[in-house]
This record gives C-alpha cells, sequence and structure tokens, in this order.
C-alpha cells in the first residue's frame, strides 16, 4: 500500500471513529449553558450582535491575570515593612536594655577608681556578651518565616500558625526585655 | 478531490443552516480533525468548542457565509495560537510518553493510529497540509485559502510531507499522487 492509500484510509478511519465516539449533544448543551442563549434556528433567530463575553483563548494572556495580584502584593509589602519595623525596634529595645544592665554592674567596679573617666574605660580583656532572651530570638526566627511565607504568596495554615507563634514570642520578648 | 469547494457550499437550499443542526454533524469531524494533528482527544474538543463557541455567538453572520464548514476548519486550525502550541506541546509529550493514555484518544485500529502519529512529529504546516487535504478532502488551492499561504507553498509542503511519512512509515511514495 502506498503512502497516499495509507493517508486516505487513516483520514477515513479517524472520520468515522470520530462521529461514532464523539458526543456532540452534550457539548452543544454546554455552548447553550456557557452563553445562556437558545440554539439558534436559522435565518429568523436572533443573535445578540455583541458577544456576551469575549472569546476565551485556552491559554489567558498574562496582563490581564497579573493585575489582581499586585494589590495582595502590594498588601503583603507593607505587611512586611510592619514586621521588619516592628522587629527592628524590639531588637533595640533589647540592646538598650542589655547594655543599661552593664552599665549598671559595670558601675561598683568602677566607682573603686577615683579616676573620672573609670567609667568609660573598658578593660581589653572584658568581653561584653549581649544576652538576648530566647523568646526575641523566637521571635525573630517567626518573622523571617512569616516574611518568607507571604513573599511567596503561601497562604496557608502554617501561615496562621506562624503568625500566631510570632504574636505570642513577641510578646513573651517584651515581657521579658523589659526592666 | 474537493467535496468543499472553496466558495461553493454544500448545504441544501439557500437559507442558512440551523446553528444546532450545523453543530451536529460538524463538531465530530471537526474533533476528528484535530485529534488527527494533536493526538489527544480532550485538546481536540476544547479547540473545537472554543471555534464553535464563536461561530455560535456570530451564527447570523456565518451561516451567511459561502461556506460556513470551511470557515470553522480554518478557525479550528488558527485559533490564536491556542492549536500551534498544542501541536508542539503534543509532539514533546509523544517524544517522552513511554504508554499513550486510551481514555485521551478516539479509538483507531493500530495501523491508522500509526498514520496519524507520524502525521503529528512533521512541522506544524505540513501537518496542517497534509491533515486537510486527505482528511478534509482539500484541493491545494483550497488547503492554501484556509492556510493563508500561496498554492506553491502547499504544494512543496505537501511532498515533502508525504516523502517524510513514506520514510517514516516505511510505505512506497507514490510519485502520481504528488499534484
Amino acid at each position: 500500500m502506498n503512502i497516499d492509500d495509507r493517508l486516505r484510509a487513516a483520514s477515513q478511519a479517524l472520520k468515522e471513529s470520530s462521529v461514532a465516539q464523539v458526543d456532540a449533544a452534550s457539548r452543544l448543551r454546554e455552548i447553550v449553558r456557557r452563553t445562556g442563549q437558545p440554539v439558534a434556528h436559522g435565518r429568523a433567530a436572533v443573535l445578540l450582535d455583541e458577544p456576551q463575553e469575549s472569546p476565551r483563548p485556552l491559554a489567558p494572556s498574562l496582563p490581564p491575570a497579573a493585575q489582581p495580584r499586585r494589590t495582595p502584593q502590594r498588601l503583603a509589602l507593607a505587611v512586611n515593612l510592619l514586621l521588619v519595623l516592628g522587629l527592628g525596634i524590639l531588637l533595640g529595645i533589647v540592646a538598650t536594655n542589655v547594655q543599661g544592665a552593664d552599665s549598671t554592674t559595670a558601675t561598683p567596679a568602677t566607682s573603686t577608681a577615683p579616676s573620672p573617666t573609670a567609667s568609660t574605660i573598658v578593660s581589653p580583656q572584658t568581653k561584653v556578651q549581649i544576652q538576648v532572651p530566647d523568646a526575641c530570638l523566637d521571635a525573630q526566627e517567626l518573622a523571617d518565616e512569616v516574611i518568607s511565607r507571604l513573599n511567596r504568596n503561601v497562604r496557608d495554615q502554617r501561615l496562621f500558625a506562624a503568625l500566631r507563634d510570632y504574636t505570642i514570642a513577641s510578646q513573651a520578648c517584651r515581657r521579658a526585655a523589659s526592666p | 478531490m474537493g467535496q468543499d469547494d472553496g466558495d461553493q457550499d454544500e448545504r441544501p437550499g439557500p437559507t442558512p443552516e440551523p446553528f444546532e443542526v450545523f453543530y451536529l454533524r460538524e463538531y465530530p469531524k471537526v474533533v476528528g480533525l484535530l485529534h488527527g494533528l494533536l493526538g489527544s482527544r480532550l485538546v481536540a474538543e476544547e479547540l473545537a468548542q472554543e471555534t464553535f463557541l464563536i461561530a455560535y455567538r456570530d451564527w447570523d453572520r456565518i451561516s451567511r457565509l459561502d461556506n460556513p464548514r470551511a470557515w470553522v476548519r480554518k478557525v479550528a486550525i488558527n485559533q490564536r495560537g491556542s492549536f500551534l502550541r498544542a501541536y508542539l506541546r503534543q509532539q514533546t509529550r509523544e517524544r517522552n510518553a513511554t504508554v499513550r493514555d486510551q481514555e485521551d484518544s478516539i479509538k483507531l485500529a493500530d495501523d491508522h493510529a500509526e498514520v496519524w502519529q507520524a502525521v503529528r512529529t512533521l512541522p506544524p504546516l505540513q501537518a496542517q497540509v497534509i491533515a486537510l487535504h486527505y482528511y478534509e478532502d482539500y484541493s491545494v488551492a483550497q488547503v492554501a485559502t484556509a492556510l493563508g499561504r500561496a498554492p506553491g507553498t502547499i504544494k512543496a509542503q505537501l511532498h515533502h510531507g508525504r516523502r517524510k511519512l513514506a520514510r517514516l512509515l516505511g510505505a512506497e511514495m507514490d510519485r502520481r499522487s504528488s499534484r
């Protein structure tokens, strides 16, 4: 059999099979349902001049799909900035308190020295260890997690849990950091 | 060849055909044409449905065209690039697939399925030319009109397509069939 005959035979077989296997009636009902118009019967049938909706391409173009995402992205950015700001303030408070605590503990040691500049002199061997409460470290980690999830737009149960834990940890941090 | 003569129409009588009648007769055939080219029944039905939806919305005008049957085929294979994307996707899928999805295909005898599978390996334009010429019985001039190409281009594509298919299928090339 030559290629011409094979193509003709395959075409004929496909035509017959598609007529036998494709259910046109149910798809016709779908057209009616999608357009909300009754099926037109010939010349007398009046179809709408303007289509109710423009024909939907199989793959929607990017700009219309991208537009509605803009507002949530802005919101996520604002929340992120607030979180970072809050965390910065929190760490600032903690650092100030720790420094304050250090200077109060350092005063008796320096008071033994009569020099007026003694309070500002720190021995080169002395290392200042800033102790950050665990709750604050937790809060920081949780804030990072929340920011990361918001940036990836992953808004599920895990985000809710991280946000809840962050709130609890930041409150604990504030309690631990306050004198 | 050429049951669908470009400007002539096979519609009986001067009054436009009701959409319902046109749809029930033509939809399975258009699905068959697209299935031959795309290999996926679901994608073929989706593209065909989109095409008929466009026709339905403007049926008052399209039903008065000289050849609504040719119009739906032209739209089906030129639909906003959807066809081309689906065709290229399918080519990749067929190259990578080890098992064919039986649910997603119109059932054909192995011999015929093999022919269409070979057609799908051709470049898009060649595959379209082969499908319209053999499946739709279009003449070279009709294929040229449907695809918006010069008849000479179509003739060349038909020749190259047949030669490639003959090589792929190991069939004998019939020189007489080259038109």
